[in-house]
């Protein structure tokens, strides 16, 4: 087995296809992403909304299809797996949902929502759904109410018990305290680092905010139009990000200091068409220090450090886009 | 861990424990409120308890629902006799007691309404639920039966089928219920379509739970609201066919007593001209069990559902 409880090689989702009925426009949400996943550790994956994400991480689950490349599972290929042997792989890997509204059944209680992957792994017991609750939060006298009488945190705390119900070793959460409060969210995270430390769990924790990931993450992958465009060890990416688009969302979140300017390299525009991407650097049309050579050449992550970005000229970056 | 901070669940426990009403009775209590539903729902209480009291009226009275009475029961010249003390809503041409009739009638709409509703609802759920939750030609093939069913015309489709098999109660119901499944379906299809990509769906999915465990335990159980609301909407519209039916001669079968064809009765001859209680009385008593029936409907959406319009109330 590899050291790594997750390895995602080449991976790409595209969606519509050529052919005589369809439109012929094909998406690539996801095209050639790798990640590696390390036991006990938090890989943080951060970009805009429609950089493909979420398709990602639908794909992992099997509820999308994969055009191309593999997803191990502890050494395991969940994409070549029937759907018996993804059911019984799938334990060790699974989601938190961004939104503690949508992500729970209205019309169970908390009890009944966290004991269903028990029940459809047809080992439900209620002293275990008990123990999950508790342990993340839940008071036992609130296990028989609806989710509609909890607040988003507590439904969030109530979907990571749903999480944790099958003993994973992975999960994967999708932007978990994006809809709470500031506050409910500190509690949540530091939940989760509680969590991470007791059980060993490995988490891919997909956000769009850097503040958190810069919390929670040990290394950040950085996406852009369906591609990991830099990634690398927190702090080195934090401190000295290689690819202009890592700078330019650095210098783009807010800081907590009235008064204070917004640098000049904020990104601006829209991302382009996921369908007609630019030839090259897919992030030459919004790059400050954007040369010829982008548009004819499209630049690959380097594999072989540990941070390392999908740029020519890292440098030039680094000294024209300095003024963070 | 012995003095526990005032978490969010603590806080929220507290708070619960001054007002703790269950989902049910937080309905209940919108429906009470209610004047009109509650109106409804006692004025169909009524009708049914008159439906069920029908051979018990014929014994009080003494007239049986089919039984002629042409000395007391009709005028020297053969017209029928007004509401009087002997019979309490007149009677009709052939002198039988209308109101005997009516409460007779009452059990044939009620077991219509509520029979082919049923049925429809079961039809209209099955077809919804597999057409929205398997989408791509599943959902193609029954979108276009439904809208194949709603483009043949009632009338000709009911009158051509009862020429062919002859009137009978269990072709109409078959008949209503053909004809009344197809909007639930659509509902049912269409919110389906919007519950399959919640995020709940999506978790019970990516547990490897089954297509039809998660159509059984998450989906359905998410769409009681509209199936109970468009069901109990189903019944009138249901009783209404029936008369119509009725009236026309192709659904229940005289003497046997129903509303539709008690209207059908006031209409031959223009009977209706001299003996306005022949119309009055069963007209009102469906206009009454229509009514009932959509206002309840109506009031149960909105007890059910808050946020919906409630137009300007």
């Amino acid at each position: 087995m590899s050291e790594f409880v997750v390895e995602v090689k080449d991976l790409a989702v595209h969606f519509g296809r050529a052919g005589r009925f369809a439109s012929g426009r094909v998406v690539k949400a996801v095209d050639g992403v790798s990640l590696e996943l390390k036991r006990g550790q938090t890989l943080g994956l951060v970009g805009e909304s429609g950089c493909g994400k979420s398709t990602l991480i639908r794909s992992l689950f099997g509820l999308t299809p994969v055009t191309r490349g593999s997803i191990e599972v502890f050494g395991k290929d969940i994409t070549a797996s029937s759907r018996s042997e993804r059911k019984r792989l799938g334990t060790q890997m699974q989601m938190v949902f961004q939104d503690p509204y949508s992500a729970l059944d209205p019309r169970m209680t908390v009890h009944e929502i966290v004991a269903e992957p028990l029940r459809i792994a047809g080992r439900y017991d209620a002293k275990a759904v008990a123990e999950l609750l508790d342990r993340v939060g839940v008071s036992a006298e609130m296990a028989q109410r609806k989710p509609s009488e909890f607040s988003g945190g507590q439904r969030q705390r109530v979907g990571i018990a749903r999480a944790l119900a099958l003993k994973p070793e992975v999960l994967v959460l999708d932007e978990p305290v994006s809809a709470l409060d500031v506050s409910i969210q500190a509690q949540i995270l530091n939940l989760l680092a509680e969590l991470q430390s007791e059980l060993q769990l490995a988490y891919l924790f997909v956000s769009h905010d850097l503040a958190v990931v810069r919390h929670i993450a040990d290394e950040v992958a950085v996406m852009y139009l369906g591609r990991i465009v830099e990634r690398g060890p927190k702090n080195d990416l934090f401190t000295a990000p290689r690819h202009p688009y890592t700078r330019s969302l650095l210098a783009s979140a807010p800081v907590a200091r009235p008064g204070a300017a917004r640098t000049k390299h904020a990104l601006a525009g829209e991302p382009p068409d996921a369908a007609n991407p630019p030839s090259g650097c897919t992030f030459r049309t919004r790059c400050p220090i954007a040369r010829d050579r982008c548009a004819a050449e499209r630049p690959a992550l380097g594999a072989d450090t540990a941070h390392s970005a999908a740029c020519f000229f890292p440098d030039v970056a680094a000294r024209e886009m300095a003024t963070v | 861990m012995t003095i526990l901070p005032k978490t969010p669940s603590r806080a929220a426990r507290e708070a619960a424990a001054v007002v703790q009403r269950s989902s049910t009775s937080l309905t209940l209590r919108r429906l009470v409120r209610d004047p009109a539903s509650l109106v409804s729902m006692l004025v169909i209480v009524l009708i049914f308890a008159f439906a069920l009291a029908a051979p018990l009226i014929a014994e009080l009275t003494g007239h049986g629902p089919t039984e002629q009475f042409r000395e007391t029961g009709l005028s020297p010249a053969g017209i029928p006799v007004a509401p009087n003390s002997e019979f309490l809503l007149g009677t009709d041409q052939l002198g039988r007691d209308m109101l005997v009739r009516l409460a007779y009638g009452a059990q044939i709409s009620l077991l219509v309404g509520v029979v082919a509703s049923l049925f429809a609802a079961g039809i209209g759920i099955t077809v919804g639920l597999t057409a929205g939750f398997f989408g791509g030609a599943t959902d193609t093939v029954l979108s276009r039966v439904m809208d194949l069913v709603m483009s043949i015309p009632f009338l000709l489709c009911a009158i051509a089928l009862v020429s062919v098999l002859g009137p009978s109660l269990t072709l109409s119901i078959a008949v209503i219920v053909f004809f009344s499944w197809t909007g639930l379906g659509r509902v049912i299809r269409g919110q389906v379509l919007a519950l399959k990509h919640r995020e709940f769906v999506e978790a019970a999915r990516s547990l490897g739970a089954s297509g039809f465990s998660i159509m059984y335990r998450d989906v359905l159980p998410n769409l009681i609201v509209p199936i109970l609301i468009y069901t109990t909407l189903m019944i009138p519209s249901a009783i209404v066919f029936e008369a119509t039916l009725s009236f026309l001669g192709l659904g229940i079968v005289p003497p046997t007593p129903s509303w539709g064809g008690m209207l059908a009765d006031a209409a031959n001859n223009s009977l209706y001209l001299v003996a306005w209680w022949m119309v009055i009385v069963p007209g009102t008593a469906l206009l009454v069990t229509t009514l009932s029936f959509n206002l309840l409907g109506d009031g149960l959406r909105d007890a059910l559902d808050p946020t919906s319009a409630r137009g300007g109330k």
